[in-house]
C-alpha cells in the first residue's frame, strides 16, 4: 500500500493491527489448547475417516465387485470422486501461483489454507484410482515405467490414464514444495515464539535455520517466483489431462475438443467453492475475520461467477455442436442427458453450476456470508454432479441397446465417498492446529501498518524480515511481491 | 488521480502515418482488383482473411480493455487508450466483412449453394443455422453488439477526462463484465459462422476458444506495437520499461494459451481419429500445406516463448517489437491456414484444374494491405480524439508509479 495506491482500493487487512498483533492473531490457535468445538469437529471427521478407511479395507479384501459397476457402466463413483477431488485442489495452486503472477495481493490471506486444502484434496483423489486397480499393492509396478523383467512390456505411454499418474504426482510434488517454501518464514516465527523446548526444536528443524536475513529473503523470493512460474502450467495441465481420460475416447459426450479448458474452468470453480466453505468457518472460529475480510470472500465470489459462466458456456457449446454436427450419437447423448433417466442429475448440475451462481452478480449477495456459505455448498454439489453426469450418462446408453443399463451405487461406494470427506476434514483440522493458517509474513507486507512511518517494530516482525522503518515506501509495499 | 492531476496528453497522427496508410490502401486496392479479375475465389478468401484478421485484432483489444476494468488493473492505465482506440475499427470491420461475405458468399461457403445443399443431408440439417439471411443477421448482431459495448467502454473512459467522476470507473467495471459475457457467447457463434462453416461438415467445440486465443494475442501485439511507436516518438513518455514488461508478459502468456488450445484441439482429434473430424487436419497436412502447418506453431508459440522468457527481453523495445511483429505474422498464417485450405478445396470441387498447393500472391496480400491501411487511419484518428493518457482515472497514480 504505497502512497500512490488508488483510494478506491479497499484495505486488505482491516482494523489496522500492528505487525505483532498479526503474528499473535495467526499463531494464537496453535499456542492454545484445542477448544471443545475443535474436538467435536475433529471427533466427527475422524470417525467418518475411520468408517471410510474401513470401507476401503473391505474393498481391498473383497475386490471391487462390491461396487455397483456393471459391464456397461465401468466407471461410476470411483472416477466421479477422483475428478471431483482433483478439481477441488485447483483453487490452491491458482491462488498461490497464478494470482501471484497477476500481483493479486489479496491472495496473501488465503493462499496458505488453500494450498493445504489442495494437498489434502489430491490425497483424497488419489485413493480412487488406487482402489480401482483392484490389487493396489501392485499399483507401483503397474503405473510407473521402470526397467523390468517383463521384457518389452511397458506401461502404455499412449494412455491418458498413465499421463494422469505423471501429471498428478508432479502436481502434488510441486504443490507440496511450494507450500513448504512459503511456510519457512512463518515456521521461523513460530519457532521464535515457542514456549517449550520440544516445540522450539520441531519448528526449528522445519524452518531450516531461517534467520530472516536479507540474503535469505532474496533467495526465498527468487525461489517463490520460480515455483509460481512452474506451478502455473501445472494448474492447467492436471485437469487438462484428467479431461483427456474422457476426451481421447470416441464415446459420445466424452469426446469433444472443448474438454480441456472446460475442465480447468470447472476445477477452479469448484476449488474456490471449497476454499469458501472452509475459510468462512475458519475465519469465524479462529477470530481472523480482520485478516480474511469480506473483501476476500467477495473476490472469491467473483472468481466463482466468472468460472461458472465459462462452464455454462461450455455446456451450451457442447449442446449446440452436438446438434450442429448432425451426429445421431452426439445428439442422442445430449438429449438423453436432459430428458433421459438421469435428467434429475443433469438439471441438478445446471441449476447448481450455471443458474444459482448468477446471484453473485449482485454485491449484496457477494458480501452476505450466509449466502456465500450456502452457495459454496451448492456449487460443490453441482460440480460433483457434473462429473457424475459426464461419466454415467454417457456410459449408460451403449451403442448396443441390449447393453443399456442403470447404475446403482452400493453402500460401499457411498461410504468410501463419505470417508474421503473425513480424511479431508481431519487433515484440515490438524492443519489449523499445527501450522499458521495464514501466511504471516505476506499478510504483514500488505497491511496498512507496513507503510512507512508507522510505529515500532515488534521482535517477531524482524524475525520475518519486515522492518518497515528500514524500507522505502515501495520496498515495504513490494516486500514479498516479487515480480516475474 | 485527483490530487495529482496530469495535463492532457494531446496527439495528432503525423502526416507520415497517413501517407503510409493511404499507400497501403492504394496498393492493396489495386492488387485486390487484379486478383478479383484473375482468380475470384482467391480474392474473396484473401478478403475474408483480411476482414476477419482486422476484426480479431480490434476485438482482442476490446477484451484487453474489459479485462483491465473487471480486474481493476492499476498498472495499465497509461497504455489503455491504445486498445480503446483500436476498438474503433469494429464498425469498419463489420462493413468489410459484410462486403466480402456478401459478394464472395458463393466462392467461400458451400452451404450457400442451394443445389449443393439439396444433395447433402448434413447441410440440410444445418440449414436452420447456415442460411444466407440468418448468417448476415447474426453477423450484424454480433459485430453490432461488440461495436456498441466497446464504444460504451471507450466513451465512459474519455468522459472521465473531463469530469473526473469515479462513477465512470464503476460503470466501466459493470459494462466490461456484461461485454465479456456477451463476447463469450458471440465469439463462439461468430467463429462458427465465419470460419468453421467454411467446411460445413466439420465441427469442433473448441473452435470459438481457439479463435479467442488467437484474437487476444493479436490484439495485445498490435497494442504493443502502437504503444512502442508512441513512446519512441515521444508522444507517450509515461510508458516505462515496467509497462512494456507487462505487455511482454501478456504476449508470452497468451501465446502460450493459444498453443495450449491449439494442442488440445489437435491432440484430441488426432487421438480419436474419427473420419468426420480428422478431415479438417488431413487437408492441412496434405503435401506442401504441411510445412505451413508446422510453421504455425513455431511462429505463434515456440519462438515467442523462448525469446520472451528472459526478463530483459520483455523490457527491451526492440525485442518486444520484433516478437509482436512475429506474432502478427503468425496470426496471419493461423487465419490463412483456417481459410485457404478450405476454400481451395471447395474451389477444387468446382474446377478440377485449380491448383491445390499453398497460395501466396496478390490475392492474399491485396485485401490485407487495403484493410491494414484503413485500420491505421481509423485507429490513429481515434487516438487523436482524446488524451493519450486517461488523466483523471482513479488508478492513474498506480500506473504512473508502476515498477517491478
Amino acid at each position: 500500500m504505497s502512497s500512490h495506491t488508488s483510494h478506491l482500493r479497499e484495505p486488505l487487512v482491516v482494523g489496522n493491527p500492528t505487525l505483532a498483533q498479526i503474528s499473535d492473531d495467526v499463531c494464537a490457535p496453535m499456542e492454545r489448547k484445542p477448544s471443545g468445538l475443535w474436538w467435536a469437529a475433529f471427533s466427527v471427521a475422524f470417525t467418518v475417516m475411520i468408517i471410510g478407511l474401513s470401507a476401503i479395507g473391505y474393498e481391498f479384501y473383497t475386490g471391487i465387485g462390491v461396487w455397483g459397476l456393471n459391464k456397461t457402466i465401468g466407471w461410476g463413483f470411483d472416477i466421479t470422486n477422483f475428478v471431483f477431488w482433483v478439481g477441488i485442489g485447483h483453487a490452491g495452486t491458482l491462488i498461490s501461483a497464478i494470482l501471484f503472477l497477476f500481483r493479486q495481493k489479496w491472495r496473501t490471506s488465503i493462499n496458505r489454507s488453500a494450498e493445504a486444502m489442495t494437498l489434502f484434496a489430491v490425497i483424497c483423489a488419489a485413493i480412487f484410482p488406487l482402489i480401482h486397480m483392484g490389487r493396489p499393492w501392485f499399483g507401483m509396478l503397474w503405473v510407473f515405467p521402470y526397467p523390468n523383467l517383463r521384457g518389452p512390456l511397458w506401461v502404455n505411454f499412449r494412455s491418458p490414464l498413465l499421463w494422469d499418474v505423471f501429471a498428478i504426482s508432479t502436481y502434488f510434488t510441486i504443490s507440496a514444495v511450494f507450500w513448504f517454501i512459503g511456510l519457512i518464514p512463518d515456521l521461523a516465527t513460530v519457532r521464535d515464539r515457542a514456549g517449550t523446548r520440544i516445540r522450539k526444536k520441531i519448528y526449528g528443524i522445519l524452518s531450516l535455520g531461517w534467520s530472516g536475513s536479507n540474503r535469505h529473503w532474496v533467495h526465498y523470493e527468487t525461489v517463490y517466483m520460480l515455483l509460481a512460474g512452474l506451478a502455473t502450467p501445472l494448474v492447467l495441465s492436471v485437469h487438462t489431462i484428467v479431461s483427456m481420460d474422457f476426451a481421447t475416447s470416441i464415446m459420445p459426450g466424452w469426446h469433444t475438443t472443448i474438454f480441456p479448458p472446460y475442465f480447468v474452468a470447472g476445477a477452479i470453480f469448484s476449488g474456490f467453492a471449497m476454499v469458501l466453505t472452509l475459510l468462512i468457518i475458519t475465519r469465524k472460529v479462529l477470530n481472523i475475520e480482520h485478516l480474511i475480510t469480506i473483501n476476500h470472500l467477495e473476490n472469491m465470489c467473483k472468481v466463482i461467477v466468472a468460472t461458472g459462466m465459462m462452464v455454462g458456456l461450455a455446456y451450451a457449446t457442447e449442446f449446440l455442436i452436438a446438434w450442429y454436427s448432425g451426429s445421431n450419437y452426439e445428439g442422442f447423448t445430449f438429449i438423453n442427458r436432459a430428458k433421459g433417466p438421469y435428467a434429475w442429475a443433469y438439471w441438478t448440475m445446471v441449476s447448481c453450476n450455471v443458474l444459482s451462481p448468477q446471484v453473485f452478480w449482485f454485491k449484496k449477495m457477494r458480501t452476505s456470508v450466509p449466502v456465500i456459505f450456502v452457495m459454496s455448498l451448492v456449487v460443490n454439489v453441482g460440480m460433483w454432479f457434473e462429473r457424475f453426469v459426464i461419466i454415467v450418462t454417457s456410459l449408460h446408453r451403449d451403442y448396443l441397446p441390449s447393453s443399456w443399463a442403470m447404475y446403482s451405487p452400493t453402500w460401499v461406494e457411498y461410504t468410501t465417498l463419505l470417508g474421503t470427506f473425513g480424511i479431508f476434514f481431519t487433515a484440515f483440522l490438524v492443519f489449523t492446529r499445527v501450522l499458521p493458517v495464514i501466511a504471516i509474513g505476506e499478510v504483514k507486507s500488505v497491511s496498512q501498518f507496513a507503510k512507512k512511518g508507522h510505529a515500532k517494530v515488534h521482535p517477531s516482525a524482524s524475525a520475518s524480515g519486515l522492518d518497515p522503518e528500514a524500507m522505502t515506501d515501495d520496498e515495504a509495499d513490494g516486500a514479498l511481491e516479487v515480480s516475474p | 488521480m485527483s490530487e495529482n492531476p496530469l495535463a492532457p496528453v494531446p496527439f495528432t497522427a503525423p502526416a507520415s502515418i497517413r501517407k503510409v496508410a493511404l499507400g497501403l490502401c492504394g496498393v492493396g486496392a489495386l492488387l485486390f482488383v487484379y486478383a478479383l479479375i484473375a482468380e475470384p475465389w482467391r480474392a474473396w478468401s484473401g478478403g475474408l482473411l483480411a476482414a476477419y484478421y482486422s476484426i480479431s485484432v480490434a476485438i482482442g483489444a476490446g477484451v484487453v480493455v474489459a479485462l483491465m476494468h473487471v480486474t481493476k488493473a492499476g498498472w495499465g492505465v497509461v497504455v489503455r487508450r491504445v486498445p480503446e482506440a483500436m476498438t474503433a475499427w469494429l464498425p469498419y470491420g463489420l462493413l468489410a466483412l459484410l462486403l466480402v461475405t456478401g459478394f464472395g458468399m458463393h466462392s467461400l461457403y458451400e452451404w450457400s449453394h442451394p443445389d449443393l445443399v439439396a444433395e447433402d443431408e448434413l447441410l440440410q440439417h444445418k440449414s436452420a443455422l447456415l442460411n444466407v439471411p440468418f448468417f448476415f443477421a447474426r453477423m450484424v448482431l454480433i459485430l453490432g453488439a461488440w461495436t456498441l459495448l466497446t464504444r460504451k467502454l471507450r466513451r465512459e473512459s474519455i468522459a472521465q477526462d473531463t469530469d473526473g467522476d469515479e462513477k465512470h470507473t464503476s460503470a466501466n467495471l459493470r459494462w466490461s463484465a456484461i461485454f465479456l459475457v456477451v463476447f463469450g457467447l458471440t465469439m463462439t457463434l461468430g467463429a462458427l459462422d465465419w470460419l468453421m462453416s467454411l467446411e460445413p461438415h466439420w465441427f469442433s467445440t473448441m473452435f470459438g476458444v481457439y479463435q479467442f486465443a488467437g484474437a487476444h494475442v493479436a490484439g495485445v501485439a498490435v497494442a504493443t506495437l502502437i504503444t512502442l511507436w508512441l513512446k519512441q516518438n515521444g508522444h507517450l513518455p509515461q510508458v516505462t520499461d515496467n509497462h512494456l514488461h507487462d505487455l511482454g508478459k501478456m504476449m508470452f502468456a497468451f501465446s502460450t494459451f493459444w498453443a495450449y488450445i491449439w494442442l488440445s484441439q489437435f491432440l484430441l482429434i488426432w487421438y480419436a481419429n474419427i473420419p468426420e473430424e480428422t478431415g479438417y487436419f488431413l487437408i492441412r497436412e496434405d503435401g506442401a500445406w504441411m510445412a505451413l502447418f508446422g510453421l504455425n506453431v513455431l511462429v505463434n508459440w515456440t519462438i515467442p516463448f523462448f525469446v520472451l522468457l528472459p526478463r530483459p527481453n520483455k523490457r527491451s523495445p526492440r525485442v518486444l517489437a520484433g516478437v509482436a511483429i512475429l506474432l502478427l505474422c503468425g496470426h496471419f498464417l493461423d487465419v490463412y491456414l483456417q481459410i485457404l485450405p478450405a476454400t481451395a478445396h471447395f474451389a477444387g470441387h468446382a474446377d478440377p484444374h485449380a491448383a491445390h498447393g499453398p497460395f501466396f500472391g496478390p490475392a492474399e496480400v491485396g485485401a490485407f494491405a487495403l484493410l491494414a491501411g484503413a485500420f491505421l487511419i481509423v485507429v490513429f484518428r481515434a487516438l487523436g480524439q482524446a488524451s493519450l493518457v486517461p488523466t483523471r482515472d482513479p488508478y492513474l497514480g498506480e500506473s504512473l508509479h508502476h515498477h517491478q
